[in-house]
């Protein structure tokens, strides 16, 4: 039998690359960009918002 | 081993089990669930006070800082005012002092008029409302039972929410999905109501009864929704979407905002009308009798209710979900969809949702358009990522310089959004920052970023410097009535000044900024720190924890003017001249500038560097927030203090070099700052790693270089996992259950049990190799630890890889783990002893 290769030659993050970002333009990021470069560091500011039950149905 | 129930925070109030209107879509009436027949009409005065009761013991049991009620029914404003004003008093009665109270009703809106919207003002309840969409969408299905329309009472009904006065009433609209409208036109209608929120609803279904309009395309609900979002994001995101957003948020490792995605545990009840407890009512459309948990509110606690099979199915997270949804990759985000909708007659809950085709396909085109959006022009390069044979290296426990080097440029990226970040949210949050001038401090690092990218790179890359700014962020996204006190919030937000003085003297670059004193010291992140003798210093020279003063509050502040041949530190009572060549080279010593008030008890205390042949590590004993470790740090060491570390270092070293070589490059391009700690009270080696110090290994100094060896190999493992943890989601972040760790006696969060194993492989390894360099009872004795550390670890392994949490990734990770230790188990050792220390 052949086992199958990995032929992945990378494993990508979700983590943007933002060495060669300008410091100077990291605050004008989106929230996207700047939440999911931090997500894992700390809680998102979603995350601290007002929370709303979850329960969605419509009737 | 299920997870341990959720408190309840959600309770659903069917107020009422009928409707004024006969929607054909309704899965109240019209799904496989007809229990709503045998129901009374109207909630009595009995259940409604026995389940405000059951709300109030359960929040004050677990402690809850709030629950959600929403009034529901069938419609619920049948119930008439008087019976609504009586529900709001007693649960607002029952939860005075036990918690907050999120009350919220859920009304198809043709009753309601000036007296309701009075009433709910007065009796602070919000309203969501059902609405398809323009009128002939709506008309679809939101008839009367005679066909005529119910739009036009409705459109009333969100005018008077949008009146000024009513206008905080205004929760949402709820729209349920008829792929047969126009989507952007549906959009469009509601966007034009000016809600603040609009849900958009998938009809309930299931695999026995498949959603309608299937036939247009395999995938037409995900391109209904798809043709929406990408109006919405064009447009600038005018409005929340609950399920937009719950993409976005879950993408970034946050939480859902609907319990119809993410991994997030249900914690919601439904108690019908005759106060019988149900699961979530979206199960009426699996089959009859579906929700039903056979208890009710005058019988049993809502603790009772918590542990139904039904309930503790949906709070599994990723190990609740079937094996096609736990390998898909999509599925943070779309958690296997709600529930109801994985159900099939003949295996029940344990499939992938029946809209799965659509789910991952608008969940792969909301992340693909919103993982990079950069504003202003701003350039983002593509995402990190890590080639194959490093991350099977370091899954293997190892990894080479190039392998820690990637995680360490990583960092780089991080620490650029974590500085980036608290500039911005501090600017929102404290404007004015107080006596700091944080604009001053931030366009002075800008400068220098622009200038002399990679000494702003090295002072950034200071481990501490990422544990600052978490923690102003942790402070800046809290309610501002929680957080640390305004000086103390100052001080921390005013170290930006620090890290962009450090900058500045570290570059050659001439100038002022304004540096936070604590305590009487100045701190100068990867240089040192200046006790200026202004004040009572910090109580550094005290044994016990209280060693450094990150959470001391602002007590004066000092100008720094940094000049390329020297440093000026100046108060309205002294001034200290340093030398920048002295700065640099880590020397001691301050001078005094004649005439100044009060000067001549300055000392300047450099960080000092532990070296060794091809490595150096900074002795970090000045920093302010060096005291993030599971043990105390320790005083700033004694010139006697630091020759025994720098001695031990070496021992260490060479030992490292010697019998345990594959961790020595690692070792040399990832550890860049050993922290002593204070020594523990029995005198048992003492180590330690923060997750938020990447580079960093905290230790008190160990008897012997032998045991240091062993320290900074086993706490370097946490940085490398911690920073590939930065990158990779290797399991479920919801899974709150605790693990059994061979070798703690308390049992641990599945990164605690993944961290340890991970660190006890080196550990088992050190042991290895010592058994072979070492001779006579040594020799013996390190075979012992050996075999006890090979068995422990490789039974750590199969627990994990048991825990069902895993990721894909993650058990690739796992399965690189077991890759090393397997082999282990088959060495020939003497007979192992139980006990063996680390």
């Amino acid at each position: 039998m052949i086992a199958t290769e990995d032929k992945r030659s990378e494993y990508p993050s979700d983590l943007a690359d933002l060495r060669r970002v300008p410091l100077a333009d990291l605050p004008a990021l989106s929230n996207d960009v700047l939440d999911n470069a931090l997500r894992r560091l700390v809680p998102a500011p979603l995350a601290g918002q007002v929370p709303v039950a979850a329960f969605t149905s419509s009737i | 081993m299920s997870r341990p129930a959720v408190p309840l925070r959600q309770f659903v109030l069917k107020l009422h089990s009928r409707c004024d209107l006969a929607c054909d879509h309704c899965y109240v009436y019209q799904g496989a669930d007809q229990s709503w027949r045998g129901q009374p009409k109207a909630m009595s005065d009995e259940t409604i006070a026995w389940t405000a009761q059951r709300i109030a013991e359960h929040a004050k049991a677990h402690q809850l800082a709030g629950v959600h009620v929403v009034l529901h029914g069938g419609e619920p404003l049948l119930v008439g005012s008087a019976r609504l004003r009586h529900v709001a008093g007693t649960l607002r009665s029952a939860l005075a002092g036990v918690c907050d109270l999120d009350l919220r009703i859920h009304t198809n809106g043709v009753l309601l008029d000036e007296e309701f919207c009075e009433l709910f003002t007065e009796c602070g309840v919000k309203v969501g409302i059902s609405l398809d969409g323009y009128r002939a969408a709506n008309d679809r299905h939101r008839r009367y039972a005679d066909g005529r329309s119910s739009y036009d009472q409705v459109l009333r009904a969100v005018g008077l929410l949008r009146q000024e006065r009513y206008r905080d009433l205004y929760a949402g609209l709820l729209c349920t999905i008829d792929v047969a409208n126009d989507p952007v036109a549906v959009y469009e209608s509601l966007l034009e109501l000016d809600p603040p929120r609009i849900d958009f609803l998938l009809p309930h279904a299931t695999w026995d009864e498949p959603p309608v309009g299937r036939q247009s395309a395999a995938t037409a609900y995900a391109d209904w929704l798809i043709a929406i979002f990408d109006r919405w994001l064009a447009g600038g995101r005018p409005v929340g979407v609950r399920t937009f957003d719950s993409i976005i948020s879950t993408g970034g490792g946050g939480d859902s905002l609907t319990e119809a995605l993410g991994l997030g545990p249900s914690d919601l009840v439904v108690v019908e009308t005759d106060g019988s407890y149900e699961q979530a009512d979206s199960l009426k459309t699996a089959f009859d009798g579906a929700p039903a948990t056979g208890f009710d509110v005058f019988t049993q606690t809502l603790d009772v209710v918590g542990q139904h099979p039904g309930i503790l199915a949906r709070q599994q997270g990723l190990a609740g979900l079937c094996e096609t949804c736990r390998a898909c990759p999509v599925v943070t985000s779309c958690g296997g969809g709600l529930y109801a909708h994985r159900y099939r007659t003949g295996n029940g809950f344990a499939n992938p949702s029946v809209y799965c085709a659509d789910l991952l396909k608008l969940v792969s085109h909301v992340r693909s358009r919103t993982a990079q959006v950069p504003q202003r022009g701003a350039a983002v390069s593509p995402a990190h990522g890590v080639p194959a044979a490093e991350f099977h290296a370091l899954a293997a426990g190892f990894g080479a310089a190039s392998a820690i080097g990637h995680l360490a440029e990583t960092q780089r990226s991080m620490r650029r959004a974590l500085l980036g970040a608290v500039y911005q949210e501090a600017a929102v949050a404290v404007p004015g920052a107080s006596a700091v001038d944080l604009p001053a401090a931030w366009n002075l690092l800008t400068s220098i970023d622009a200038g002399s990218p990679q000494v702003l790179a090295d002072v950034l890359g200071h481990p501490y410097v990422r544990v600052w700014a978490v923690a102003c962020l942790q402070q800046l996204r809290m309610p501002p009535g929680k957080r640390a006190g305004a000086a103390a919030l100052a001080a921390d937000l005013g170290h930006l000044g620090a890290i962009a003085a450090a900058a500045a003297i570290r570059s050659g670059t001439d100038a002022r900024v304004i540096v936070p004193v604590r305590g009487g010291v100045v701190y100068l992140p990867t240089l040192g720190r200046l006790v200026t003798g202004l004040a009572k210093p910090p109580p550094d020279s005290e044994p016990g924890r209280a060693s450094v003063s990150a959470a001391a509050p602002l007590t004066a502040t000092v100008t720094i003017d940094a000049a390329r041949d020297g440093v000026l530190v100046g108060t309205r009572d002294g001034q200290w001249r340093m030398r920048r060549q002295d700065l640099l080279a880590g020397r001691p010593g301050s001078q005094d500038v004649p005439g100044s008030q009060d000067a001549g008890s300055a000392c300047w205390q450099p960080v000092r560097r532990l070296t060794a042949p091809g490595i150096s590590v900074a002795l970090e004993d000045t920093d302010p927030y060096r005291d993030c470790h599971q043990w105390a740090a320790a005083p700033r060491l004694t010139d006697a203090e630091f020759a025994a570390w720098q001695q031990a270092f070496s021992g260490a070293w060479a030992q490292i070099e010697q019998e345990h070589s594959a961790y020595a490059p690692g070792l040399a391009a990832g550890l860049c700052t050993v922290t002593p700690l204070s020594a523990a009270p029995a005198g048992r080696d003492v180590s330690a790693t923060a997750r938020q110090a990447f580079g960093a290994v905290a230790a008190a100094l160990p008897a012997n270089h032998s045991t240091l060896a062993l320290l900074l190999i086993h706490e370097f493992q946490h940085v490398k996992l911690g920073a590939v943890l930065d990158l990779y989601d290797l399991y479920d972040a919801t899974d709150n259950r605790l693990y059994h760790a061979p070798w703690r006696d308390d049992p641990r969060p599945l990164e605690g049990l993944l961290q340890g194993t991970y660190a006890h492989i080196a550990v088992t390894d050190f042991w290895r190799a010592r058994r072979s360099a070492a001779t006579g009872p040594a020799a013996e004795a390190a075979g012992a630890r050996f075999a006890h550390w090979r068995a422990q670890t490789a039974d750590a392994i199969e627990n994990l890889a048991a825990s069902g949490s895993l990721t894909p990734l993650g058990e690739e990770f796992i399965d690189g783990m077991r890759a090393s230790i397997s082999p282990m188990l088959d060495e020939m050792v003497s007979a192992p002893q139980p006990g063996a220390g680390g």
